[in-house]
């Protein structure tokens, strides 16, 4: 039986912080409190369908505040897809999301406001120098912070004068990382963030940018489960455009040790890596459901 | 943010603007240059190039600054900004108007100021101009661009477009056969014309709403291809575009002077030949009012065999001195004793029959030319039918007159603008460019030192549309062309070259009064009578 969000609330799952560089006071509750707990993202039935295609199947979702929310799949999960859902990019086809309160379809520029998006696939203005992009950037964003600006430019060492479409990859997808922050979003969201980017510059990423998030909330999709998590604190997994699990990290090694059966010496000391339970997971969803209901049991 | 949007958009643009102005600038500088007789040639050579380069850039222009933030797809960097649809939209508009529509108006101005035009009138026709090419083309193309992803995209909608309309068009005329469109060729073409503009941008504005505030891609573009088949569909009827050029213009008490009525059998308008066959007497006609193409075309016609037989029908028309009458429109039916309609056909090509002034003052006669099937002449030839002709009429009346040396004269005049003649062996060409409207019916005609002078040349290409601005050059071109020899040697003219040095020409502008409606009838018709040409 998969886990929805609704259950590990009742479990009462510990969220567990890990490489994130927090304040006292950002510190959240221990536990997710849900009933008390805000939720900054919640999805409802969320369908999206390409014709006959199902790119999302009923998905029931929510992303408590402060927590660095992984939503984890293959390529082709729907990860992308139910992303662009919440941000009202993609119409969806039944069900429905709220994001900081407002329903995904009514998202407007007070909303967005509030949200930073990084994505690989972001077609930024190509002809533009990286300073004049952050210039234009500035007004649309009332609480922009110029410090916070020039300090992420400087970490991330990205060069005012150079025309976007001159970049490289990597240094494009820092500098709309750069550009999601100085406005202190409530809400960021990261698609596929690390796709592309070299050991080096995945390291400046995780460590020189994430840090600076504060107590921002962040939904980051990826597929590369060993970077992430460096820095999850929740996971979801995403598999043919369906929820597998959602929970604490911790939550999931409950949820996944029935699935996992003998595990390497160095796995049962230190813990099942997210790949391997997302692998054990994936293989479940991938059985009947008679094959599944009997592993977990 | 406008601003803001409208700077980051320049940053993008800037070199394409750059480019765009100065296709603009060339083609203005071309315009200028080539003066009223394309007195350069390298000018001459380059406007042609230089007009399509115009429209091309504009257009790109337009769609660029659109795609700029491109609405269909899922990665634009627009769609998780905090901006106001709105805003966003807007700043489109202003940023196409300003790089588009102020560069133009001020390169216009400078052209009109050049000629020495009235600054007061360049400007009003500017801003007209500039109005009706932002809201004819510009906000069209931008709404086209808007339901695409990038120029690709674009093209191949527009050729998609193109394609649909032709094939509307063609769809339209091979089910209603001539009455496809009822206005086209007459001087009622321009309502037909303000329709379709005004349904383009109806579109446009409802693609850019459903664009910019619902994302509707595949809606928009299949919005925009169901219009354009639609568009050669939707023509005004002749009476509804009849009926509001009278509302415009009005009836004249003295409207009710105007009677038509057939003419005596046989009797050819002074300067015909008598006996002659209709084709050869329009030719006879053309020729003498210089238009030596058209009288070849006229003699083609009449070597034709044809089914039909032609019935020669002459119209006698009364009216005031100093008017003529231009036919719009013109039907002819035979009925049979019961009612019952033999024939019915009509000629729309205005003006199908001109009642001028230079022959009689008070009356003047005009042929009719009718062609009807063989079949339905032989049915009418056994017993009698009656015939009824109902004329669609413009009155025009003759306005200011103007007098200009034959050969380099040079005139201007408020409402006739810039003039100038030039001549050769064979022709005295006289031409113009105004800031105002041109002209539809003007006339010339050579005089020489002791008041001899040659036929009056009409030019008579009814246009009744009022205040539209021209598209492409902010000063309308016109100009007739004066014979001085006929190249076949058939007609000889009083004034020649070798009179030209002190002869002058007498430029009549006629302007239109109202428009009317009258019907001969002849209740015992008998067509072999007026027969004058079959197999």
């Amino acid at each position: 039986m998969l886990m929805t969000a609704a259950s590990a609330c009742k479990q009462r799952l510990p969220l567990r912080l890990m490489s994130r560089t927090v304040s006292t006071a950002e510190v959240p509750p221990p536990l997710i409190q849900c009933t008390r707990m805000a939720t900054i993202v919640e999805a409802l039935d969320l369908s999206k369908n390409y014709g006959r295609f199902g790119a999302l199947e009923g998905i029931d979702l929510s992303i408590p505040e402060g927590s660095v929310f992984a939503l984890l799949g293959a390529s082709g999960a729907g990860k992308t897809t139910f992303i662009k859902t919440l941000l009202n990019i993609i119409a969806p086809t039944r069900g429905a999301a709220t994001v900081l309160g407002v329903d995904s379809r009514a998202i407007g520029p007070a909303t967005l406001a509030q949200i930073g998006y990084v994505s690989e696939n972001q077609a930024l203005p190509a002809r533009l120098r990286v300073a004049d992009f952050f210039t234009y950037l500035r007004p649309c964003y009332p609480m922009w912070n110029r410090d916070l600006e020039n300090e992420l430019r400087e970490r991330l060492r990205l060069p005012a004068r150079r025309k976007i479409g001159a970049l490289s990859h990597g240094m494009r997808l820092k500098m709309a990382l750069a550009c999601a922050l100085p406005f202190r979003p409530r809400l960021l969201v990261l698609d596929e963030p690390l796709s592309g980017l070299d050991a080096l510059a995945r390291d400046e990423v995780i460590g020189g940018f994430l840090p600076q998030a504060g107590a921002t909330t962040i939904l980051v999709s990826s597929h590369e489960l060993d970077e992430v998590e460096r820095f999850a604190t929740h996971v979801a997994f995403l598999h043919e455009g369906r929820l597998l699990f959602q929970g604490s990290l911790d939550a999931l090694r409950e949820h996944a040790r029935p699935l996992l059966g003998n595990s390497s010496v160095l796995e049962a000391r230190a813990g099942p890596s997210l790949r391997t339970m997302f692998v054990a997971m994936v293989s479940a969803a991938r059985r009947s459901p008679a094959e599944t209901a009997a592993a977990l049991h | 943010m406008i601003k803001h949007l409208l700077i980051k958009d320049w940053k993008l643009l800037w070199p394409m603007i750059g480019l765009v102005t100065a296709i603009q600038i060339g083609h203005e500088w071309a315009v200028y240059r080539s003066g009223l007789f394309g007195e350069s040639a390298g000018a001459e050579v380059l406007m042609r190039p230089l007009t399509l380069a115009w429209f091309a850039g504009i257009a790109a222009l337009a769609a660029a600054t659109v795609h700029q933030d491109a609405i269909p797809g899922i990665d634009q960097d627009w769609l998780i900004r905090p901006l106001r649809r709105t805003e966003l939209l807007l700043s489109k508009l202003i940023f196409v108007a300003l790089t588009i529509a102020l560069p133009m108006g001020a390169l216009n101005l400078a052209h009109t100021l050049a000629m020495h035009m009235p600054l007061a009138l360049s400007l009003k026709a500017i801003v007209a101009k500039e109005l009706f090419v932002f809201v004819c083309f510009v906000i069209p193309v931008m709404a086209v661009a808007s339901a695409t992803r990038n120029m690709t995209e674009l093209l191949l909608v527009a050729a998609a477009l193109v394609l649909v309309y032709a094939l509307g068009v063609g769809a339209s005329a091979l089910l209603l056969g001539d009455a496809w469109c009822p206005t086209c060729n007459t001087g009622m073409a321009w309502l037909q014309h303000l329709l379709q503009h005004l349904l383009i941008l109806a579109g446009a504005c409802l693609i850019l709403g459903l664009q910019y505030y619902r994302r509707t891609s595949t809606l928009s573009q299949s919005l925009a291809l169901v219009g354009a088949g639609l568009l050669a569909f939707l023509q005004v009827t002749w009476s509804s575009a009849f009926a509001v050029e009278r509302l415009l213009s009005g009836v004249r008490e003295d409207a009710t002077l105007v009677v038509l009525e057939l003419g005596p059998q046989g009797a050819p308008p002074a300067g015909e030949i008598p006996g002659a066959v209709p084709e050869a007497r329009r030719a006879a006609q053309h020729l003498m009012h210089g238009d030596v193409d058209q009288a070849i075309v006229d003699l083609r016609r009449q070597a034709r065999t044809s089914d039909n037989v032609a019935l020669d029908l002459p119209v006698r028309a009364s009216r005031a001195a100093d008017e003529m009458l231009l036919a719009d429109r013109s039907q002819v039916r035979l009925f049979d004793r019961h009612g019952g309609i033999l024939y019915s056909s009509v000629s729309a090509n205005s003006p199908g029959l001109m009642f001028t002034s230079a022959d009689d003052p008070a009356h003047s006669l005009g042929h009719d030319i009718v062609k009807i099937p063989a079949k339905t002449y032989e049915a009418a030839a056994v017993a009698p039918v009656r015939l009824q002709l109902d004329y669609f009429l413009t009155r025009v009346k003759r306005g200011s007159e103007y007098r200009i040396a034959a050969d380099n004269g040079r005139l201007q005049a408020p409402d006739i603008g810039v003039c100038a003649t030039s001549a050769d062996r064979n022709t005295v060409t006289l031409h113009c460019k105004s800031i105002r409207p041109a002209p539809f019916c003007f006339s010339a005609t050579l005089y020489d030192s002791e008041g001899r002078h040659n036929p009056e040349v009409f030019k008579c290409d009814p246009d009744y549309r009022r205040h539209w601005p021209p598209l492409v050059d902010i000063l309308n071109f016109y100009g007739v062309d004066v014979p001085l020899r006929d190249r076949y040697g058939i007609a000889h003219y009083t004034v020649d070259a070798s009179s030209l040095g002190s002869s002058y020409l007498l430029f009549r502008i006629y302007t239109e009064l109202d428009h009317i409606e009258r019907s001969v009838t002849a209740a015992s018709f008998q067509p072999q009578v007026w027969r004058t040409q079959g197999p």
